[in-house]
């Protein structure tokens, strides 16, 4: 006689669920065995299955249970029902057996007497040909592994008989088993097959496959997987968590228990380098759930022990090796979708645009290849040791001022990579930075034109037009190395923000790229927001809501870097010096802040000096030199009115945000150089208008001059006008026209720098006499005043940060005898220098330095070291204290803005490393973003396609009513480069999300 | 077929018309940016401005008068033609030294050092000396105050002419050795010299030694090591006779407005320079204002004259009557200058330098030595009246005066008494004496531990 079976349909409440409830138990009703009973068990409102008449019919009984109520749990509350003698076959609503499904099961028990579970295939309800599921088995280290999922069924896997466990829906459970195999309701809703069918191995049952019995299964039923990313995530590791402290062998749980919460940060690791930031989060919840319940685990513990007849050894054969999971699965490495968008940065003639660029710069700045360090302008030495650099960009004791405790600039911890990419010399860095500038920026110029163009030539022509701005060029003349730096950054901040709403390995590099630059140019940030938030409404607009995600992650690493400066100045200081320019206060932009200043501004020109200009030509000849920038600017409105005219319009308003930028830069002076209001520098704003004017010049030669000729011609003539708008700047140098000096490798004299090597433990005073007769007092830690070391802390403040030295440094002057040695020491302070102010010395300035030696001189306990170059310097007899340390609650802050710094850009470093997915993903894709449909295709490097395709008729296969127009125009050879209209870039990139958040 | 090629054409030409109103916008935008009103901001940088504490004042006097070539066998000996009488009082304690002088002969009695020793409102000190010679080779009346040493000062009022006899004294109150450098303008070129002073010591070297064959030479005196009190004595003879000497003080540093208290006309000039201004631009090239007005603060004259950087340039004052008269000379550029004012033409007359008298915001001692004629001038350039209480130290009455806004005031004084001065403003003054055939004056300086306050930037 066959044995009883009865059937647990866990159902929750719903329109569609009863509707896929009501097919489940018509499907019941026609299996060619029925089951002997038929519980149902509602996890909500059970009203409205209890008023169905197909139910009544059906169901023995309806038992409702909380909303929150999991499938295991919802099994167990059926149970008492089951009579002793029955199979137990697990049913969810939205399984619909196949008819003859029960049959097939109970025969498969029925035939094999040591099966303790029979399982059948699930297929998709909408294609009953996609397995769902058939066979689950794990690996050694307990990870399940679906056998069979997501295949198309060909019965291929028909012969498999014998597996480790299979999904719980559809399982049926022998009457004789069911006692102990009951479902882990520690599980929530994963593994829980899986685990049945441990169990049942481990007490001399198994698990066999039925796969001619098919159950039709949806993808969200009660049983399913969850099916938001990250909450599958979460019960898959809670799951795999909880299964391990399970299985493993008692003495090893305390070892499994302690290394929870470092596998958790290992797996936080690997999930940002697989570019799935959505599952760190639940990864840490399954962890910390995991580690808390002793109970849980106790009971799945007690449960396998109690039952446990066969060895763990038993159930070895049926995990996957190694071998055979790489063997049938693809390599999980994603693909290119057909669509090769190769970069082309040698074929096109970008690394040979980028050796010229190289040969350019040591030309221009022959003498700096034998320079150990660089000066002048806003150029100072950096520390002499890594260690130093980095002690620079952290929160604590600055190097200058005494007890001036507080945030360092963002734009240290950029000095310090920088510095630290030259760890024997970091002041060699700055000089080697010089050098590589031209060829960097045509490097970064080019990569940004891989956004905008495809043709090799424009691409090299965008490299070359950025390399010879003429802001850059002055930002090198001046020596303003933030500018530089910031330069430098914004062509990959173009290159990498236009597809952060595509891949998470963009949004993560772009957060750096973004960190950086408004670390090296404040001033940036607020037009940066603004773009930021065009951004957010264009990708918001199209629906694109996982790259607006992408969107949001871009200003975290900027935020939490300037987080401490912004808390610091809104408490201390005042909103506005946050966009002070970092690093060494220099004046110099020699602009007014009228209508005349912002003209030259608007030109192009950061400068009163034009680049140079005005001081190799008669200057009423030289104010024309921004003529010589006319053309791109023409080309660069042309934008406007090109096919692509969505990506033109983006670029001008950048170009027009970087110009409001500099505007409005030149009229704020926030920062003080000696007592000096200096404003800010405009230049970087110009930078950023200068994104924006390339770019744009380069979609309009992109796409709307179609003629090769012509394109050829204008591209010459451009190139050819900012060549020449450059000489008067890359000829400066050799005519020593720049600020730039060889050296100093310390501000100090040589015997100071000697003393305090290597470390931020001795002080000294540095009085410098103005030329108005004031005073300015400086307090410098260390070897040299490190330009790692400047803060606009100090260089904003507007009221006397930390210890108040300039009482003391007075009354040094005075006739009054002090024990003047014991108070500097007591602040650490060592030296005390006498120093010149650079430039033209006034009478006043001069009067009062010399009576500030003679006074000096007289004091005891001074003893002077001598005349040097960079001043007169002092020794204080008495050793100085030792530099006051900080208390425990600074350290505590100090602390957490590190840790906090590190977490941010650690997760965004591992985010933007690349793997080879995320390449392939690249690649599938055009680089060129905001492609129109109405713009011509460009085939790169296919020779004898380019005449027909130039020609604008030949454009636009994708819109439907052009392509009846012209059959015969759309060409085979178009096709498999598809203008990205946007749905098929909704589609596209949803596709790819959907594989990265797998 | 056709409405869907001109559905397209309305498309483009929709799409051209808004992209060049937007390139048209864009260029009016960047035009409009650049003359619109931005906001603007300039902070304010951290500073503290902070006087030196106060220390002990030292002042140095003047000490002998030298005479030039009395021994003709040693034509470059210096010799003592007097020691002056002082005049000094001061508010607590004070310790009087003498300092020692290598150039004259033995037995020379040095120049007085007085140290008024600090104290918590600051040392009040002042002293003052005149001396009336009537030899063969020296007449007139020469008289200064004692003041502090200097790191830096200029000597404007020399000249190395036949019948000249300047020298250049230079006194070291303080315990180190000074090397003080000696720049002579008036040439083409500045020309400097090296001088060792040693601690507590005064010396005296002839200008014609480091100025020789200038016009007008002007002298900065810049000391290293210790600070040395710099002045300058000169003595001039007409054809043979004596006419005039004078002790005069350094002036102060370069500024753009000088203002000269005191100038004493004795008796109308037509068109010869009885009264001398003599300026010099320290680094630019400039033009000078020169405005003088009466005791009443009425301009009676102004002059003007271009100065060049470096170069000493003077003008004559004429058609001045007798008086008492203030100076302002302003410039674009930093300048120094001094006033030359003579008794009479001819031989036998008396001249003295005035140099420009700063500007007095605490209360000070004067002294006023021995002399005829004690005057002291008041000039107040401010724009409010100030009451000025003038006391002598002796305990006497004193008196007050009330000095117009951007006018003066003359107050007759006692000779060899040592007066507080008391104003409720910024005053100028100098101290005038004047006789027959003899004239001085000098400025009022504040007092010497009352340093003015540095602007620190920390």
């Amino acid at each position: 006689m066959p044995t009883r079976v009865h059937a647990i349909i866990v159902s929750r409440p719903g329109a569609s669920s009863k509707a896929q409830l009501l097919r489940t138990l018509d499907a019941l009703t026609l299996q060619s065995r029925r089951p002997d009973a038929v519980t149902l068990v509602v996890c909500g409102d059970a009203s409205s299955a209890r008023s169905s008449e197909a139910v009544a019919r059906i169901a023995e009984g309806i038992i409702e249970a909380r909303a929150s109520t999991s499938f295991a749990e919802a099994v167990e509350l059926a149970r008492p029902r089951v009579a002793a003698d029955a199979a137990v076959w697990l049913l969810a609503h939205d399984t619909a057996p196949h008819p003859d499904a029960l049959a097939l099961l109970a025969g498969a028990l029925e035939r094999s007497p040591s099966a303790a579970i029979a399982a059948p295939k699930l297929v998709s309800a909408d294609d009953d040909r996609e397995i769902v599921s058939l066979g689950v088995t794990m690996t050694a280290l307990g990870r399940s592994v679906e056998l069979a999922a997501g295949e198309l069924d060909q019965g291929q896997h028909d012969g498999r008989e014998d597996v480790l466990g299979a999904d719980i829906r559809g399982m049926l459970i022998r009457s004789g088993t069911r006692e102990r195999l009951r479902p882990d309701t520690a599980l929530a809703g994963a593994d829980e097959g899986l685990d049945l069918g441990v169990r049942a191995r481990l007490a001399g049952g198994r698990v066999v496959l039925a796969p001619a019995a098919r159950l039709s299964a949806h993808p969200d039923g009660p049983a399913a997987l969850p099916q938001s990313a990250a909450k599958r995530a979460y019960v898959t590791r809670l799951a795999q968590l909880h299964r391990r402290l399970a299985y493993a062998p008692a003495v090893t749980v305390p070892l499994h228990w302690l290394v929870l919460l470092p596998l958790a940060l290992w797996r936080t690791v690997v999930d940002l380098i697989a570019k799935r930031p959505s599952s760190v989060l639940p990864e840490w919840a399954a962890a910390l759930v995991a580690m808390f319940r002793f109970g849980a685990v106790a009971r799945s513990r007690r449960r396998i022990r109690t039952h446990r007849t066969a060895t763990w050894a038993s159930i070895d054969p049926l995990r996957i090796t190694r071998y055979q999971l790489r063997r049938r699965l693809d390599d999980g490495q994603g693909t290119e979708h057909g669509a090769v968008s190769e970069l082309d940065f040698f074929s096109g003639g970008g690394a040979w645009a980028v050796l010229a660029a190289l040969v350019v710069s040591i030309a221009s700045f022959t003498t700096l290849l034998a320079w150990p360090a660089i000066g002048g302008g806003g150029l100072l030495p950096l520390r002499d040791t890594v260690a130093g650099l980095w002690q620079d960009a952290a929160w604590g004791l600055r190097g200058l001022g005494v007890d001036v405790i507080g945030p360092a600039d963002p734009f240290a911890a950029v000095l310090a990579a920088l510095g630290t990419l030259w760890a024997g010399s970091p002041s060699f860095a700055l000089v080697l930075l010089w050098l590589l500038a031209l060829p960097l920026a045509v490097l970064g110029g080019w990569f940004a034109a891989t956004r905008i163009t495809d043709r090799a030539g424009l691409r090299i022509f965008g490299g070359v037009a950025w390399a010879l701005a003429p802001t850059f060029l002055t930002a090198l003349l001046e020596g303003r190395p933030a500018a530089v730096l910031a330069h430098l950054l914004l062509p990959w901040l173009l290159h990498t923000a236009a597809v952060a709403h595509r891949s998470w390995g963009a949004a993560g590099a772009a957060s750096i790229v973004l960190a950086a630059t408004v670390a090296c140019s404040p001033a940036l940030a607020p037009a940066l927001a603004l773009l930021w938030l065009i951004a957010l409404v264009i990708v918001l607009a199209r629906g694109w809501f996982h790259g607006a995600v992408r969107l949001l992650w871009m200003p975290v690493p900027s935020v939490v870097l300037f987080l401490p400066l912004i808390l610091w100045q809104l408490s201390n200081g005042s909103v506005w010096a946050l966009f002070a320019d970092p690093g060494l206060a220099v004046s110099g932009a020699g602009l007014a802040a009228d209508a005349a200043g912002r003209a030259v501004l608007a030109t192009g020109f950061p400068s009163a000096d034009l680049a140079g200009w005005m001081q190799v030509i008669d200057p009423t000849i030289a104010v024309w030199a921004p003529v010589l920038l006319a053309p791109l600017a023409l080309l660069a409105l042309g934008a406007a009115i090109a096919p692509r005219w969505g990506a033109g319009v983006t670029l001008l308003v950048v170009a027009l945000a970087g110009l409001a930028t500099a505007y409005l830069a030149v009229g704020v002076a926030v920062s003080f150089s000696q007592g000096a209001p200096v404003t800010i520098w405009p230049g970087t704003g110009l930078s950023l208008a200068w994104v924006g004017v390339v770019g744009a010049s380069l979609v309009t030669l992109d796409t709307a001059v179609t003629q090769p000729r012509l394109r050829v011609a204008v591209v010459t003539v451009a190139g050819i006008a900012l060549a020449i708008c450059a000489v008067p700047a890359l000829t400066a140098l050799h005519t020593g026209r720049t600020v730039l000096t060889n050296g100093p490798e310390s501000t100090l004299p040589a015997y100071v720098a000697a003393e305090a090597l290597g470390g931020q433990d001795l002080a000294t005073l540095v009085l410098t006499p103005q030329s108005d007769g004031a005073l300015a007092v400086d307090v410098v830690w260390g070897a040299t005043d490190a330009l790692s070391a400047q803060t606009t802390m100090l260089s904003t403040a507007t009221q006397v940060l930390g210890t108040d030295v300039s009482g003391l440094a007075v009354d040094l002057f005075s006739e009054s005898t002090f024990d003047a040695p014991a108070e500097l020491g007591d602040l650490g302070i060592r030296f005390v220098l006498l120093h010149q102010a650079d430039g033209d010395e006034s009478d006043a300035a001069r009067a009062f330095r010399v009576s500030a030696e003679t006074a000096l001189d007289q004091r005891a306990g001074f003893v002077k070291v001598g005349a040097t170059d960079k001043g007169v310097l002092w020794k204080l007899e008495n050793e100085p204290a030792a530099r006051a340390d900080l208390s425990a609650r600074q350290m505590g802050t100090a602390h957490t803005v590190t840790v906090l710094t590190l977490i941010v850009f650690a997760a965004a470093v591992l985010l933007a490393i690349p793997t080879r997915a995320s390449r392939r993903a690249a690649r599938a894709r055009s680089r060129i973003v905001g492609r129109s449909a109405l713009e011509p295709i460009v085939l790169p490097r296919r020779r004898e396609d380019r005449h027909p395709l130039d020609e604008p008729d030949a454009a636009s296969p994708s819109p439907q009513p052009a392509a009846a127009q012209h059959p015969p125009v759309a060409q085979p050879a178009a096709e498999p480069i598809e203008p990205v209209e946007p749905t098929a870039v909704v589609s596209a990139s949803e596709a790819t999300e959907q594989e990265d958040g797998r | 077929m056709s409405q869907k090629r001109a559905t397209r054409l309305v498309a483009t030409g929709a799409r051209l018309a808004a992209g060049v109103l937007i390139a048209v916008g864009c260029v009016i935008g960047a035009a409009a940016g650049a003359g619109a009103a931005w906001p603007q901001l300039v902070n304010e940088p951290a500073q503290v401005r902070t006087a030196p504490a106060a220390g002990d004042a030292t002042l140095v006097c003047a000490g002998d008068f030298r005479a030039v070539g009395r021994d003709t066998q040693n034509a470059g000996q210096l010799h003592s033609a007097g020691t002056p009488a002082l005049t000094v009082d001061s508010v607590g304690e004070r310790v009087d030294s003498v300092l020692a002088v290598t150039d004259l002969p033995e037995g020379a009695v040095g120049p007085q050092r007085l140290v008024a020793l600090a104290q918590d409102a600051g040392p009040l000190v002042a002293g003052a000396e005149s001396l009336t010679l009537a030899a063969e080779d020296l007449s007139g009346l020469a008289a200064s105050a004692c003041r502090e040493a200097r790191t830096e000062s200029w000597l404007v009022g020399g000249a190395v002419e036949t019948g000249t006899s300047d020298v250049i004294v230079l006194a070291n109150p303080g315990d180190v050795a000074a090397t003080v450098t000696l720049t002579v303008y008036g040439g083409l070129e500045q020309s400097t010299s090296t001088v060792a002073v040693p601690p507590a010591t005064q010396l005296a070297l002839p200008l014609a030694s480091v100025a020789a064959g200038l016009q007008a030479p002007v002298v900065r005196v810049t000391a290293a090591g210790a600070p040395v009190r710099a002045l300058l004595q000169s003595a001039l003879i007409r054809t043979l006779d004596p006419s005039g000497i004078d002790v005069q003080d350094s002036s102060g540093d370069p500024a753009s407005d000088l203002t000269f208290a005191g100038v004493q006309v004795i008796s109308e000039s037509d068109d010869d320079g009885l009264t001398v201004v003599r300026l010099m631009s320290t680094a630019d090239a400039t033009a000078a204002d020169i405005t003088v007005r009466d005791s009443s603060g009425a301009i009676v004259q102004t002059v003007s004259m271009p100065l060049e950087a470096g170069i000493p340039a003077e003008v004559g004052l004429t058609g001045l009557l007798p008086g008492v008269y203030s100076i302002d000379v302003h410039a674009e550029a930093a300048m120094v200058g001094a006033v030359q004012q003579t008794t009479r033409l001819g031989a036998g007359s008396d001249f003295a330098w005035m140099t420009p008298a700063p500007q007095i915001e605490s209360d000070v001692l004067v002294s006023v030595p021995a002399g005829e004629n004690p005057r002291m001038q008041i000039v107040n350039s401010s724009s409010t009246d100030t009451t000025v209480r003038i006391d002598p130290t002796t305990g006497a009455a004193g008196q007050t005066v009330l000095v117009p806004a951007g006018g003066s005031a003359v107050v007759v004084v006692e000779a060899s008494t040592t007066y507080s001065l008391t104003a409720d403003g910024s005053v100028r003054a100098a101290v005038m004496l004047s006789g027959t055939d003899a004239l001085a004056g000098w400025p009022v300086w504040p007092a010497a531990a009352a340093q003015k306050a540095i602007t620190v930037y920390p």
